[in-house]
């Protein structure tokens, strides 16, 4: 083969360059010319260069999966044992390939931007889609210099690999976490391009809003579940028991989670009200500029975390990327400000906008303040020269009476109509639901939940969960009176034909039940440590543990210390086997823990050390983990409730003329 | 993020000039602080070998013909080598290392290549094919460079006489700086 | 700079000035109490990283929670399985700490190697680890269970 991988690797990502550039060209001709033909060929520029990059990424799996260890990015995270799926999504094992995938994704969506976008709104579409094709280019100009080429060839070909990082060959997780992040923080491009486009072009209006609602929504919705899929991934993989550790690469995928859910709403505001338009593009600005600020935190290396990448040459070059971004769009909005003045303003506090501004402030704050945490080391750093870390105390305290305080919200304000409420409306929205909270301040207390925030808590949840019950109820019983239809249609006509604002319901419900997850196994987890011999037994919480064996097994691939453990609760009897894993090539022996998931609890095993020399003892560490599986199960929650709401309700005409509309429904039906 | 403080301070009539300003000096901040961390290396907590006695180790030879071990090598100045098959750096510093063992094979001076998480038949290879005659020897599940706080291959450590680490190279390393580390420790009475 | 943020959406409307004023205010009072609390809680969260001889020429009180980093000296690592009972020496060449902990020690914790402990030092002198975390510097490489940098 004279022709390899790296070639045609190469060679399509530097082709793919040329026509991102060829794109900008085209798309700013579109756009100041309004002109088919500069329109058509920014398409076509956009068609060809993600095409070139699909072809990049394939003919990087394609040396992985062929070990093509020519390649140093292979050689350094393949080996010839590695099986065929760990190879494929060794792509994004380390930076240069997951710098390659991010490239791909923003490929495509200015690919899709370029031709379902630019059917309406051509102008503001296409000053977006050069926008677009200026970041794709940024992005293809990162991977064709040698700072993140992942095409750059090997001097010489080793007989075999590294081989990919033990952490990451040790579950199926890993295929699914990464992507979904940076789907999300990719996404995100889009609003932040028509917010750019709209400020170049001096509009005033929301255009640029409506026409990228869903790429929010969807970007938003992705980056949730890749948070959701992260802190799942540690749970199950890195053993010590938590799934969430305020990381720094944590802190960065929830930071423009946080701007991203604040935008969301506030966008509603502008849409009824006229307000907030400055607001709402600073949201989207601060949204990218933190996926930026992510990804260099953690591709740069200059903060110590479970995930950074190697210290970088990329670095430098992403913090120049995110300061244009800055200066860019400041410089726009200063720019533009006369352009930006509301047209009314904020009501009644009692009124859904103001519950909207509370909750942004909020949201915002807990943005600011977790930042300020993840960054604080480098301030300290910088200005005294210690060296110190903030730990989860620090956002376990912030962020605890920002989350109970926007579960609050998240209750009250779908129950308050805009402009104010006036006594008779409170009473009549808050009734069961202030039942509903006392009801699950007594179901905490109940289960021996102690202390306020886990009691606040359940409360709040319950609240929550009784106003979306009441809405719904509400929804199907005016549906049924107007159109007769029974409750089974009335329900599918609310989800259809209002799927943004009942989708967003169902969100809320997910919400509250990954809040009541979080209390229950923040505070309700019980650890008991025991060193054991085999035959030994330990009790935690309901549950007994045996040790029954401690056996050495060789694998082709590694050796591993398993600890075969028997348990026994209210729920039946199970096996688990913590282990620890050695690879050759690493040094650091990985341990797994063995964990039975269950609805009430989970049983968390690690196998924290043993007797090397007899196998005569080991001690085991066994974490009782209530609801903790609910976490998952709201993830998925949130994640239904997102497509609801981003599926495009059933011919809009029908919309506007509801009774024909039903009949026409339930005559479909 | 601090960037919705444009959009805020916009609105906020009577500083509103200042609050720019404020928004703008906490984005400079904000970035000079992100600039500033490329100063440090994240990975360095300070394990500060240098200066202390360097781990003991016993060794397999990669060549499965005995053992070698630093403490027989007391009395030489000795520099340790962490390499591996896989490492591109490895293989553009070995023609130093080879010249650099001509040059001190017969005096005082012993080289010590040790394979770094890598299997030995790659390492085996490597060494076959780029040659090189100094003893090599394959660390024992990482824990030798892990006694010497090895960050990644390749890694270059000067041992004076007494055994105690003088230097460490990260890095592929050159002639120049192989032969005046080892030429300092010559020197060095001990 | 939060408060700037607060009152970001303040309008001029006619209507209503008693009541935006109002609005504007619980945002106000809502980003200062998130901002004060931030601040306390960073001060009293902040885990200074010392090695054993910056340890002692702080003079570190008794209690102070603190991250000590340094190497396990050869010869010292104990670890006792019926009781949990580990102890070490950690020091830096010029200064020797004695550490004890309770609990298994993470993988890695070898003798020779980096390991940082995060505790405060008893009044005989001794520092009682909380937790233990043997480090290994190394490209992109997590670390083994039971030491995840922050993990509670």
């Amino acid at each position: 083969m004279s022709i390899g991988w790296a070639d045609i690797g190469a060679g399509a990502l530097r082709a793919a360059l040329l026509f991102a550039l060829g794109g900008i060209v085209a798309a700013a001709f579109a756009a100041r010319y309004r002109d088919v033909r500069g329109l058509r060929s920014a398409r076509w520029c956009a068609l060809v260069a993600f095409a070139l990059v699909v072809l990049a990424d394939a003919a990087m799996i394609g040396a992985l999966v062929t070990h093509d260890f020519r390649l140093a990015y292979v050689a350094g995270n393949n080996a010839r044992e590695t099986p065929l799926f760990y190879s494929v999504i060794s792509l994004w094992a380390a930076l240069e390939g997951s710098i390659l995938l991010w490239t791909l994704v923003l490929a495509g969506a200015t690919t899709f931007v370029a031709w379902r976008g630019t059917r309406a709104l051509p102008r503001l579409a296409t000053t977006a889609l050069g926008i677009l094709f200026a970041m794709l280019a940024f992005f293809l100009l990162l991977v064709t210099t040698p700072a993140a080429d992942p095409f750059v060839a090997s001097p010489f070909v080793p007989e075999n690999g590294r081989g990919p990082n033990p952490l990451l060959q040790n579950n199926p997780l890993m295929a699914l976490h990464p992507p979904l992040l940076y789907l999300g923080y990719v996404l995100f491009s889009v609003p932040f391009a028509y917010a750019i486009a709209s400020l170049i072009l001096g509009e005033g209006g929301d255009r640029w809003l409506v026409a990228t609602r869903r790429y929010a929504l969807v970007s938003w919705a992705l980056l949730g579940s890749g948070i959701v899929a992260g802190a799942w991934w540690s749970y199950a993989v890195l053993g010590w028991g938590g799934y969430w550790a305020w990381d720094p690469v944590e802190n960065a995928a929830i930071m423009p989670w946080l701007t991203a859910t604040a935008y969301l709403h506030s966008v509603m505001v502008e849409e009824k009200r006229r307000l907030l338009r400055t607001w709402n593009l600073a949201l989207v600005i601060a949204t990218f500029a933190l996926t930026i600020l992510g990804t260099f935190l953690t591709r740069s290396g200059i903060v110590n975390s479970v995930h950074a990448f190697s210290l970088s040459a990329i670095g430098p070059l992403l913090l120049g990327y995110l300061v244009a971004i800055l200066v860019v769009s400041c410089g726009l909005m200063l720019w533009r400000s006369r352009e930006l003045a509301d047209g009314g303003s904020l009501g009644a506090p009692l009124s859904r906008e103001a519950i909207f501004l509370f909750q942004n402030v909020l949201f915002v704050a807990a943005t600011v303040t977790v930042l300020l945490g993840t960054l604080y080391p480098l301030i300290a750093e910088a200005l005294g020269g210690v060296q110190l870390s903030i730990g989860a105390p620090y956002f376990d305290r912030v962020q605890v009476p920002i989350g109970l305080a926007l579960l609050f919200l998240m209750g009250v304000g779908p129950q308050l109509p805009w402009h104010g409420a006036s006594r008779a409306t409170l009473e009549r929205q808050f009734a069961a639901p202030a039942l509903a909270a006392a009801a699950g301040a007594a179901l905490a207390l109940g289960s021996g939940m102690r202390g306020a925030a886990p009691v606040l808590t359940y409360a709040l949840a319950a609240f929550v969960a009784a106003t979306v019950v009441q809405e719904v109820v509400r929804g199907v019983r005016a549906r049924r009176v107007l159109h007769g239809e029974p409750a089974a249609h009335a329900l599918a006509a609310l989800f259809r034909r209002s799927g943004r604002r009942y989708g967003g319901y169902v969100v809320h419900l997910g919400i509250a039940l990954i809040a009541v997850a979080i209390a229950a196994s923040q505070a309700g987890a019980v650890e008991v440590e025991r060193t054991l011999s085999p035959g030994g037994a330990m009790q935690v919480g309901q549950h007994e543990i045996r040790l029954d064996a401690l056996s050495e097994v060789q694998e082709p691939q590694r050796r591993r210390v398993i600890a075969d453990l028997w348990v026994a609760g209210p729920g039946g009897e199970t096996r688990l086997s913590p282990s620890f894993a050695f690879y050759p090539n690493a040094t650091q022996p990985v341990g797994s823990p063995g964990i039975s998931a269950g609805p009430a609890d989970d049983v968390y095993a690690i196998l924290a050390a043993y007797d090397a020399r007899g196998k005569a003892w080991a001690t085991i560490r066994v974490r009782v983990i209530p609801l903790v599986s609910w976490l998952w199960v709201g993830g998925l929650v949130i994640g239904v409730g997102a497509v609801i709401a981003a599926l495009p309700p059933p011919r809009r005409r029908e919309v506007h003329l509801p009774a024909i509309a039903a009949e026409a429904a339930a005559g479909a039906e | 993020m601090t960037t919705p403080n444009v959009a805020a301070s916009r609105r906020f009539t009577l500083t509103g000039r200042t609050a720019n300003l404020l928004v703008i000096a906490v984005l400079v901040g904000l970035i000079v602080v992100l600039a500033l961390g490329f100063r440090r290396d994240p990975r360095d907590i300070r394990t500060a070998v240098v200066g202390k006695e360097a781990p003991a180790f016993r060794l397999e030879r990669l060549e499965g013909t005995g053992t070698v071990a630093l403490e027989e090598l007391r009395g030489k100045v000795v520099v340790v080598n962490f390499f591996a098959s896989w490492c591109v750096p490895c293989r553009e510093e070995h023609p130093a290392l080879v010249r650099a063992w001509e040059r001190y094979r017969t005096s005082d001076v012993v080289l010590v290549g040790i394979l770094f998480q890598d299997s030995v038949e790659s390492g085996r290879d490597f060494v076959r094919r780029l040659g090189g005659t100094w003893p090599t020897v394959v660390d024992d599940r990482g824990r030798t460079a892990l006694g010497f706080g090895v960050f990644g291959p390749p890694e270059t450590f000067f041992i004076g006489r007494d055994g105690v680490i003088e230097g460490r190279h990260i890095g592929p390393i050159d002639e120049d700086t192989l032969v005046r580390g080892i030429e300092t420790l010559r020197r060095k009475p001990s | 700079m939060r408060r700037s943020r607060a009152t970001g959406s303040d309008g001029r409307g006619a209507q209503g000035i008693g009541e935006r004023r109002l609005v504007a205010l619980a945002a106000l009072a809502l980003a200062i109490a998130i901002g004060f609390i931030a601040v306390q809680s960073l001060a009293g969260s902040a885990v200074y990283y010392l090695t054993p001889t910056e340890a002692k020429e702080r003079g570190l009180a008794a209690g102070q929670t603190a991250r000590l980093g340094g190497q396990v000296e050869a010869g010292t690592l104990r670890y006792e399985p019926t009781t949990r009972d580990l102890r070490f020496v950690i020091g830096d060449g010029v200064s020797r700490v004695l550490v004890i902990g309770t609990g298994a020690p993470p993988g890695l914790l070898r003798e020779g190697a980096g390991a940082v402990v995060e505790g405060a030092f008893a009044a005989d002198g001794v520092f009682r680890a909380t937790q233990v975390i043997a480090k290994h510097d190394e490209v992109y490489e997590a670390p083994p269970p039971g030491a995840t940098p922050s993990r509670r």
